[in-house]
């Protein structure tokens, strides 16, 4: 019913062509799903949560120069003065800021034993007063908040008593779920108890292998550079603030600049922003390359039916109907199609085998093949409509011209 | 004889608008994407100092302890050097020129009342920096070799800054305040941006080169801060930044200028003799203790200055290329053999196989060069749309000379390799054939 033998045989004919559309479709397959693939990624990852109340945060870097003033009270007066700001629900002290780039990292362990196996586990280190918590919005799921007794305010190596650890972080080190209480081993005999876990909290580095596991300690190192982190209790609040506090606080001390003033959603976007435009790129790659062979198809198959005028005629003179000829070119189409997807999908596979292994490409989503192979047939199918809708209606006439 | 093969593609050409016109899109729209792709690719990976990158090399010493190593380089040698190995090598009369160098920033505080302070990244280094890489100056010169042991208060700034203090003006002489400090400037540099910025890659490659530079022997008298990485392995007690001087901290780096291959070996043996002698006093007690040259292109390359990203889309790139390429082909055997009973009348009338061959692979070539030309000006709009994207590389994303001969080159021959197969086809028309239905 399909008559897929004569169009076979008729394939068979012009083996070159349909050898090159065959593969065409099964590179363009390829190269859609593995870009799919890498897309697919990368929206994962610029989906996962921070954590914190972003579309409230936003932070800045005070630069002080000039030696004659007391860095502690600068610091707490800077804080008093925030806070007093109409908008502001909270405001900290930090050594750096999830999604920011630039931040501390360090090696910790379960155990000193541990610690001096080497097998250490790299975490982001932040440090902050007894508001950091809750400025960052980050969801406390045991343990304590830090008390304001408890933070070492010093520009020497701190003393610290207490740190609050991410989830992610304590499951790695302390399988069995009793993270709280026990202790964290850094270098130097320093062992830290554990007083609190937080849900979920980003790290600085989107790409990195630590992201989710991080640590806060209450410690405001005092030194002539500060960054600060402020919660808004609106996006409206944190607008109005990213214009004022540079001018609020060079007013308050004249010593210093001001820099880096951003709200957490930049702090987000630019982060991502080598993967947006990847994303992009890779959208522009797919549909360009669909319509390239696309086009190839309407091309070939415009060729076909200039150069079956009277065949096609001859056989609406026996008594083929247009269904029937329509049907003849979108079949044929469909049977090439199949053949390039049985190539594509071994191309797909091996070009995935190189990426992993050139680049580190993580694993690929299988659910994409039979996406991308109904893709292509739709794209087949409207490609080889038209020029088909012509072939169906040549006039049976033909048969009897000339020849 | 070229010029009637011409005149008959123009013809075949005006014979076939719609599939000429399709291949003319196909080519175009592969050249355009992999050139795009390609072009950002070679400008981040083109030398910039060819002159002298394989005479400029980045010292790195195997100073941790053992169980240590620096996880994001294959070698496993840390980026940069503790503070007292980079005042130690600095001892050695080998290299021909040498500089130490650290990434750093000042408040800059303006005399005029009105203009606020503000900051400026800088890098401290040795007077040699400048004769090493190649740093024009616009005003005055680099300082005394003197002032790199027995320091003075003396700046070389950016034309940019200098626009912005002093108006474009000779500023040498002038003295400018950093962080409360008058520093007297002995020098202006002329717009100067290395693309990579191959002499620090780890405070990000594409990024803006420093407005200020300070000798980097007043690092211990005005405490002048660390902007750039500070990588410790031991714990150490660093209270003062005495302390982090005297500590095991990585947070400076060096450049050497080592002539020929035997200015290398020797020093690379000199470097040897300071392990040793630094292994002999109870420091370096790493069996992998060792010294590492790597000179500006190796540099770029362990340093990974093209992301991951650019090297998947120019492979991409080339699978796009390839489609429009088979596609090519494929609407060229269409062509060709539309034009097989004409072909057979010129059989028939004397044309050679080759002359048939070749009448063909011009055929190709027009098509190929307007695809070309499509494609170019589609790269172009790549590239606009890449600057758009990337921000950060709006100063690579533009094609030269060369890149252009490329992308030619590119195009005439895929189209000749494209339409090789099609010209064979057909010039083994058989003539009879063509003539009988006639």
């Amino acid at each position: 019913m399909f008559e897929i033998k004569p169009i076979l045989s008729a394939l068979l004919r012009h083996k070159s062509s349909s050898l090159l559309m065959i593969l065409q479709i099964a590179i363009t397959f390829a190269v859609v799903v593995n870009s799919t693939s890498i897309i697919k990624q990368r929206i994962e990852m610029m989906e996962r949560k921070t954590g914190m109340v972003d579309e409230y945060l936003l932070t800045f870097n005070t630069t002080a120069f000039g030696e004659n003033h007391d860095q502690e009270s600068d610091v707490r007066a800077d804080l008093e003065l925030l806070r007093s700001l109409p908008g502001v629900v909270d405001v900290a002290p930090m050594n750096q800021i999830p999604m920011s780039g630039s931040g501390d990292s360090n090696g910790v362990a379960g155990s000193q034993e541990a610690f001096d196996n080497r097998e250490v586990i790299g975490v982001g280190m932040y440090h902050g007063d007894s508001r950091a918590v809750h400025t960052l919005g980050v969801e406390l799921v045991e343990g304590r908040f830090f008390t304001e007794e408890e933070v070492v305010y010093t520009s020497q190596r701190p003393d610290i008593k207490s740190i609050i650890v991410t989830q992610s972080l304590a499951d790695k080190i302390f399988p069995n779920g009793d993270a709280l209480g026990k202790k964290l081993y850094f270098g130097g005999g320093i062992q830290i108890p554990i007083v609190g876990i937080v849900k979920q909290m980003s790290g600085s580095w989107v790409g990195d292998s630590i992201f989710n596991d991080n640590v806060i300690t209450p410690f405001v190192g005092l030194q002539n550079f500060q960054r600060y982190l402020i919660r808004a209790e609106s996006e409206q609040a944190v607008t109005r603030l990213l214009g004022e506090v540079e001018a609020l606080l060079i007013k308050r001390n004249r010593e210093r600049v001001v820099t880096g003033i951003r709200s957490m959603n930049e702090l987000i976007t630019r982060a991502y922003s080598g993967d947006a435009a990847m994303l992009k790129i890779l959208w522009i790659v797919i549909a360009l390359l669909v319509l390239i062979t696309a086009l190839g198809i309407v091309g070939i198959v415009s060729f076909n039916v200039n150069q079956r005028i009277k065949q096609i005629g001859t056989r609406r003179a026996l008594g083929a109907t247009k269904a029937d000829i329509l049907r003849y070119f979108v079949t044929e189409n469909l049977l090439i199609t199949s053949f390039g997807l049985l190539v594509g999908v071994l191309m797909t596979l091996g070009f995935n085998m190189f990426l992993a292994e050139k680049f580190a490409m993580p694993a690929f989503n299988w659910g994409l093949i039979p996406i991308g192979g109904i893709l292509m047939f739709v794209v087949g199918i409207v490609a080889v409509w038209l020029p088909a809708l012509r072939a169906s209606k040549i006039s049976p006439a033909i048969a009897t011209q000339s020849v | 004889m070229f010029s009637y093969y011409l005149k008959l593609s123009w013809l075949s050409i005006k014979r076939t608008p719609m599939l000429t016109a399709l291949m003319i899109v196909a080519i175009g729209l592969g050249i355009g994407v992999s050139m795009t792709v390609l072009t950002v690719n070679y400008m981040m990976d083109k030398d910039p100092i060819p002159s002298k990158s394989h005479q400029l090399f980045h010292v790195q010493l195997y100073t941790y302890g053992e169980g240590h190593r620096n996880n994001r380089m294959e070698d496993e040698f840390p980026y940069q050097l503790t503070y007292q190995d980079a005042m130690n090598i600095h001892r050695s009369e080998v290299p021909l020129r040498k500089t130490r160098s650290l990434s750093t920033g000042f408040s800059v505080i303006p005399e005029a009342a009105d203009m606020p302070p503000f900051l400026k990244s800088a890098r401290a280094i040795d007077h040699e920096f400048f004769s090493m890489f190649k740093v024009p100056f616009l005003f005055g010169g680099t300082w005394d070799a003197e002032v790199d042991q027995s320091p003075r208060e003396v700046v070389i700034i950016s034309k940019e800054l200098n626009d912005q203090l002093f108006k474009g003006e000779d500023s040498v002489g002038r003295s400018i305040n950093l962080a409360t400090i008058e520093y007297t400037i002995v020098g202006v540099i002329d717009s100067w941006q290395p693309a990579p910025k191959f002499y620090d890659l780890n405070n990000g490659s594409f990024n803006d080169a420093e407005s200020i530079f300070v000798p980097f022997s007043l690092l211990p008298i005005h405490e002048i801060p660390s902007w750039g990485n500070n990588n410790g392995w031991r714990s150490e007690k660093i209270n003062t930044y005495q302390d982090k001087l005297a500590s095991e901290t990585m947070w400076n780096q060096y450049w050497v200028e080592l002539p020929n291959e035997e200015t290398k070996a020797n020093y690379q043996q000199w470097l040897e003799g300071y392990i040793d002698e630094q292994q002999k006093i109870g420091r370096f007690q790493n069996k992998k203790a060792a010294a590492s040259l790597k000179n500006v292109v190796q540099w770029m390359k362990v340093n990974q200055v093209v992301p991951s990203d650019n090297s998947i889309l120019v492979w991409l790139s080339f699978m796009f290329l390839a489609v429009c390429m088979i596609n090519t082909i494929g609407l060229l055997l269409a062509k060709f053999l539309k034009r097989a009973p004409e072909v057979g009348v010129r059989r028939a009338l004397g044309a050679s196989r080759s002359e048939i061959f070749i009448q063909h692979l011009v055929d190709v070539s027009l098509i190929g060069l307007l695809g070309g030309l499509v494609g170019l000006l589609l790269g172009q709009l790549g590239l606009m749309g890449v600057k758009h994207l990337y921000s950060s590389y709006s100063q690579l994303v533009h094609m030269d000379l060369t890149l252009i001969l490329i992308a030619i080159g590119i195009t005439l021959g895929s189209s000749v390799l494209a339409g090789l197969y099609p010209a064979w086809l057909i010039c083994r028309t058989n003539p009879s054939v063509y003539l009988k239905i006639q």
